[in-house]
């Protein structure tokens, strides 16, 4: 399949900027400068901004792109819900055994179990919102 | 008319023309009709409809 070059080099200089910004706020946060990660951060928000002014004739994402991106969304929804449920099975039915290894991902598996719960909230909270929408 | 020339007169990608071509991904009626006014043609010249 063809691709253009105007198409190419706008994707290339998107993964670079994508991955620049990634490493440096990697860095940043390791060395605990947050207010040098936050400046980063934005300055990488202005550089795809601009370029996405730039390359305003190249057409990255539409109605297909969309699709698939919620039909993905969808199934790792699905998929981190499936995982969650088996995490608090073996946690629950393994407990009682006191294994090492349960004691020591049972906070991990707490953890990830609340933030399932806020998943599912925001979840409800929008399609309440978009139900009301369309 | 490429793919590419098509894609930039729609505003998609050139990779859903693809997909339409192949069909493998059938377009949102506004994009239907969007093909509608390009090529000036009714949609069900462009399009077939099966059950």
């Amino acid at each position: 399949m063809k691709v253009s070059k105007k198409e190419q080099s706008y994707t290339i200089m998107r993964l670079v900027i994508a991955f620049l910004i990634a490493a440096v706020i990697g860095f940043a946060i390791v060395t605990r400068n947050l207010i040098g990660a936050i400046i980063i951060l934005f300055i990488g928000l202005f550089l795809l901004v601009f370029m996405k002014k730039r390359y305003k004739d190249v057409v990255i994402a539409d109605e297909r792109t969309q699709k698939i991106s919620e039909k993905a969304i969808a199934g790792a929804f699905w998929i981190y819900i499936v995982c969650i449920v088996l995490a608090n099975f073996a946690v629950f039915f393994l407990g009682p055994l006191n294994l090492e290894i349960i004691d020591r991902i049972k906070p991990a598996v707490n953890h990830i179990t609340y933030t399932f719960f806020f998943l599912i909230f925001l979840y409800e909270a929008l399609r309440y919102y978009y139900t009301n929408k369309m | 008319m490429t793919q590419e020339d098509m894609a930039q007169e729609v505003k998609v990608t050139r990779q859903t023309i693809n997909a339409i071509e192949n069909e493998k991904y059938d377009p949102s009626l506004e994009l239907a009709f969007k093909f509608s006014k390009l090529f000036k043609a009714k949609i069900e010249e462009i399009f077939s409809y099966e059950e």
